[in-house]
């Protein structure tokens, strides 16, 4: 279904803040930038950046729905829904054989599972320990003395996979402090700290079980040592899609808003 | 933020009882008690609207985190009624202190009748807590939050970090004398982990109250399991009789249990015609007390019973009329929760879509009658050793599937708090189980904000998100 007028997606991650804009059924602006500390205006400041990427202004768009855990504080929301529910329908749009969501975030991972409409049939969360996360990785790489971004190249290089638990990060961190003092090479304790969080989010799917395709959505999945450390640890192959998939849960978030908006004008003819 | 708008947002977030609804309430009735004492409902209206909110302001504070926000449902006046028992705990209990009632610290999960019975007014750790938050008054949600948080945190620098918050809790607010407890008495069955460490506290924090744990034979293998319970009831009720220098007779135990058991079967009878209901009728918030005073958890047998009497004739009268209550959205996805100590926020869930139905540990309460011939101790003791709740895992799940039918629940959200080991290692097999054999959707979660006000995003986020997906 495409309504016509603009909507946006607004996804307040606890690291990044993303919105896109959605016009005639496609993406016309997107943005991302780094959550400050006031999570409104991180929304507000994406919102903004996603409408001047677009050529929009605010008041064109028809209807806001804000997502992530910074849509607590989101007034500028028509509506709010969780980015489970958003994750699904934008991996969904991005990839429509998407049956099963790794969904990596700055403060949580997620296990989704879902139809062939995108509707969520199961979900599973881990938010409770930073192991399995992107702060868990941020944290390695301040020990490892790299730039993030550079983590998942190196892993490639790595000749075997050093163990790292998977349970604590305080515990990898001082594991990893060990390796190192071990005089370890660097890449073959980068690869185990991939396996790590891999072995963690496998153990998240016991419960919701796994089918194809799999979509890898969040920040980390644009991090190439993570997606190979995935594929190898679950022994599946993950969807390419076409478009970003950090953009995933504020991309379900505008198609939300745009079915809102659609719904809002039946209930009012009715 | 100026000073202007803080007294602004303060004066939204605030709930008060509007003046219009007064003169209907005023022709309801009051309540009984125990000791003989009746509360009509203008001094009920006159506590809820003046006192209550003087006293305990964060009870009237409409955040959407507020765990202990009064039902919004203001037409539905049993629901005032079951807010002044709440709010007067901690008063009557002094007062009853004051004149020679034992007030016993137990848990949750056990019948409750013998401690009634022998003229002392058994507590669990929930009330037990909020009465030593409320031993400060005059605090909004925030500071009240804090207040709790640091008797807990007291609780577990002495007891033990790797405790839930319930006993650890419990314990402190018994050490500072927050409340007034003369004796600890729980049973000790199977749902709970945490016996060990109200054990442990006796090194350290509660040297000088009395202890008194009843055995709970978990095999129930066979009559010896009875007659054992029975005999250790019996210790019970001649040492709680002890500390107010009075025998039980078996008269005032079959009072009680006649007493308990009809409050049961209102609360049962109540909640069926909920289940069974057009419209739901009450809030969660209501559900969830006109199930728990199916407990006596409000420290008087005879109130909670007329609470329910009152309930029950509301609640009949509303689903006849196909009344739907306020507050409550349009086809809500009916949530059924599993597990021990295991808050939900009614308001929270009904804003998003959802209604609470049942809980299945409560529930399991009103549906365990003791029987009113032979030895009372005796069929105290039969119904002790038939609480579904304490069954072995499976045949729980068995239980919950029952519910689920019963209560024709859309979905179970199985919780336990961290701490809870035993609730932790079979809640996820619970889940499992329901979801296989109902093939209704369960969510598994683990909570760590037992006993907090507010500050619990993270699980209302998943609960938003199984809500978004059942709707
Ligand atoms: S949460 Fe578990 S361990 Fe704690 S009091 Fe409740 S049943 Fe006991």
């Amino acid at each position: 279904m495409s309504e016509s007028g603009a909507f946006a997606g607004v996804d307040v991650g606890s690291l990044g803040s993303k919105s896109v804009i959605f016009e005639n059924g496609k993406i016309i602006g997107s943005s991302i930038l780094r959550t400050g500390l006031k999570s409104e205006e991180s929304g507000l400041d994406a919102l903004n950046a996603a409408l001047g990427d677009a050529g929009r202004r605010r008041e064109d768009l028809k209807f806001i729905v804000g997502t992530g855990y910074g849509r607590i504080s989101a007034p500028y929301a028509d509506k709010t829904v969780t980015e489970i529910t958003c994750h699904a329908r934008g991996a969904h749009f991005l990839h429509p054989k998407t049956r099963t969501i790794i969904d990596m975030g700055g403060q949580d991972c997620k296990a989704i599972r879902l139809d062939e409409e995108g509707n969520v049939t199961d979900f599973a969360m881990n938010d409770k320990c930073a192991a399995g996360t992107g702060r868990f990785l941020e944290v390695m790489a301040n020990v490892m003395k790299v730039q993030i971004e550079e983590l998942g190249e190196l892993s490639l290089n790595a000749t075997e996979v050093l163990p790292v638990s998977s349970t604590c990060t305080v515990f990898a961190e001082s594991e990893t402090i060990s390796l190192i003092a071990r005089g370890e090479r660097p890449e073959n304790i980068i690869v185990g700290i991939h396996h790590a969080i891999a072995n963690r989010i496998h153990g998240l799917f016991s419960r919701v079980g796994i089918e194809s395709d799999v979509f890898f959505s969040g920040g980390v999945a644009k991090n190439v040592g993570m997606r190979k450390a995935l594929e190898d640890v679950m022994e599946i192959t993950l969807a390419q899609p076409e478009g970003d998939p950090q953009l995933a849960g504020a991309i379900g978030a505008a198609i939300l808003a745009q079915e809102a908006w659609a719904n809002k004008k039946i209930k009012a003819v009715v | 933020m100026s000073v202007q708008t803080l007294i602004k947002t303060e004066a939204i977030n605030r709930f008060y009882y509007p003046e219009e609804i007064k003169e209907d309430f005023l022709k309801t009735p009051g309540l009984h008690f125990t000791d003989g004492s009746y509360v009509d409902s203008a001094q009920i209206w006159d506590f809820m609207t003046v006192e209550g909110p003087r006293r305990f302001p964060y009870a009237y504070n409409k955040e959407r985190n507020n765990q202990s926000r009064m039902s919004r449902d203001v037409r539905f006046f049993s629901g005032i009624k079951y807010g002044y028992l709440n709010l007067t705990l901690r008063d009557r209990l002094i007062k009853a202190h004051e004149n020679g009632i034992p007030i016993v610290h137990v848990e949750g999960g056990q019948t409750v009748d013998p401690y009634f019975a022998a003229g002392a007014i058994p507590i669990v750790p929930g009330p037990l807590r909020a009465m030593a938050r409320d031993a400060k008054e005059g605090l909004d949600i925030k500071d009240a939050n804090r207040r709790a948080m640091k008797i807990m945190e007291d609780g577990r620098q002495a007891i033990s970090i790797e405790c839930c918050n319930n006993p650890i809790g419990s314990i402190e607010a018994i050490h500072q004398s927050a409340v007034p407890v003369d004796m600890v008495a729980p049973y000790l069955c199977l749902r709970c982990t945490d016996y060990s460490y109200i054990l442990e506290a006796y090194r350290t924090k509660l040297k000088n109250t009395m202890l008194h744990f009843v055995d709970f034979p978990v095999t129930r293998d066979g009559e010896w399991t009875v007659t054992y319970m029975a005999e250790l009831i019996r210790d019970l009720v001649k040492k709680l009789g002890g500390l107010r220098g009075a025998s039980v007779r078996e008269e005032d135990l079959w009072k009680e249990i006649k007493r308990e058991n009809r409050g049961r079967r209102l609360a049962r009878e109540t909640m069926e015609a909920i289940w069974n209901a057009e419209e739901i009728p009450v809030t969660g918030s209501d559900i969830f007390s006109i199930i728990t005073s199916g407990r006596f958890d409000r420290g008087d047998s005879l109130a909670c019973l007329e609470y329910l009497e009152q309930a029950h004739e509301e609640v009949i009268q509303r689903v006849k009329n196909g009344v739907r209550a306020a507050g409550i959205p349009e086809k809500p996805v009916r949530i059924l929760t599993v597990g021990s100590c295991f808050g939900f926020w009614f308001d929270f869930a009904e804003e998003k879509g959802a209604v609470l139905v049942g809980t299945d540990d409560h529930l399991s309460k009103i549906y365990a009658d003791v029987g009113e011939e032979g030895d009372p101790y005796e069929e105290i003791a039969k119904t002790i050793l038939a609480y579904d709740y304490e069954l072995p895992t499976e045949q729980r799940a068995q239980y919950i599937i029952d519910l689920v039918k019963k209560t024709r629940a859309d979905g179970v959200i199985c919780g336990y708090n961290w701490g809870c080991n035993y609730q932790s290692a079979v809640s996820r097999m619970i889940a499992d189980i329901v979801k296989k054999e109902s093939g209704v959707p369960t969510i598994n979660l683990q909570v760590a904000e037992l006993g907090f006000l507010d500050g619990n995003e993270q699980t209302q986020n998943r609960v938003e998100a199984f809500i978004e997906m059942l709707s």
